[in-house]
């Protein structure tokens, strides 16, 4: 929701991962692989209060943004998926971090 | 930290881990990786008579879906860690028994990867953490991955079992002191170490 005081807003964290692949992906099929992942573990209304978004994707390495009590959650979706599309993947997380900016620096070295 | 697979990995990726462990039912060449005996087994007897067949100074890991098999491997001597996978079948008595006879309950990750219904696998480990937390039994969190595909770092099976109740510094324990048992030749019993 926009316009929130600056008391309600929720605090993110940004999760570096890495996808290992024969082949490299759109951000859109890592998204949709990602919330697949995120029902099928914990179902709509578990995954509703998480705030997922891919936030950059590079086609190998890229950020997911959620809110920071999600964050387990997320990270268990990420690490239970084993497939985009079609192709099997091994999805790799790098770390956490409170910034974009940091995230980027510290593991994706961008 | 050490991590229980069933195939021979690829060194190109780091995942985080000291060194493998891996588990096969024939000899295969390991290189520098830490080997170990797998058994297979659907009935007592099947287990007893492959049992006879193991040297006594190699790791054995026992896998079944029988309970039977399960409740009897943990009785064996020989018998250092009860494997795990999708239709592993474990009771309240084993895991109490397992304990006592320090026996390694593995919990992997790649069944998970492998099954469809994650619902009943989630349920049966969260039960199961909950009675090695009660008696404190020996218990490994390993990705148990037979292809490079199931494999993940050590990190993220960490965190993926933290999530469900396991105590992580507990795990990492028992799998060190398995490996430590079999490889260092200073260890002699719990506590006890030649200095000189």
């Amino acid at each position: 929701m926009k316009g929130l005081p600056p008391a309600l807003r929720r605090r993110k964290r940004y999760i570096a991962f890495r996808i290992i692949a024969k082949r490299k992906f759109e951000q859109k099929e890592v998204v949709d692989a990602l919330m697949d992942s995120l029902i099928k573990t914990f179902g709509e209304f578990g995954s509703a209060n998480t705030g997922v978004w891919i936030e950059y994707f590079d086609g190998e390495r890229g950020i997911v943004r959620c809110y920071n009590d999600a964050i387990d959650k997320v990270k268990v979706a990420l690490t239970l998926i084993n497939q985009i599309g079609d192709v099997r993947v091994i999805p790799l997380t790098l770390g956490v971090s409170g910034t974009i900016k940091r995230c980027k620096k510290k593991y994706l070295e961008v | 930290m050490y991590d229980f697979l069933r195939f021979v990995p690829d060194a190109n990726i780091d995942f985080g881990f000291e060194n493998y462990v891996v588990f096969a039912e024939s000899k295969i060449k390991v290189n520098k990786f830490y080997k170990a005996r797998l058994i297979k087994a659907e009935s007592v007897n099947e287990l007893i008579s492959k049992l006879k067949r193991v040297r006594n100074d190699e790791i054995v890991g026992v896998y079944s879906s029988n309970l039977k098999v399960n409740r009897e491997a943990v009785m064996r001597k020989k018998v250092d860690v009860l494997l795990d996978g999708v239709d592993r079948k474990l009771d309240y008595k084993t895991i109490k028994l397992a304990a006592e006879k320090n026996v390694i309950i593995e919990i992997c990750f790649s069944k998970y990867v492998k099954a469809n219904n994650l619902m009943r696998l989630f349920e049966e480990d969260l039960e199961l953490i909950r009675i090695i937390n009660k008696f404190d039994t020996p218990f490994a969190l390993t990705s148990a991955a037979s292809n490079c595909y199931e494999m993940r770092t050590k990190k993220q099976i960490y965190d993926f079992f933290s999530f469900l109740g396991a105590n992580i510094k507990s795990a990492e324990k028992h799998a060190i002191k398995l490996i430590r048992e079999y490889y260092d030749p200073n260890f002699i019993l719990d506590g006890l170490e030649i200095l000189e």
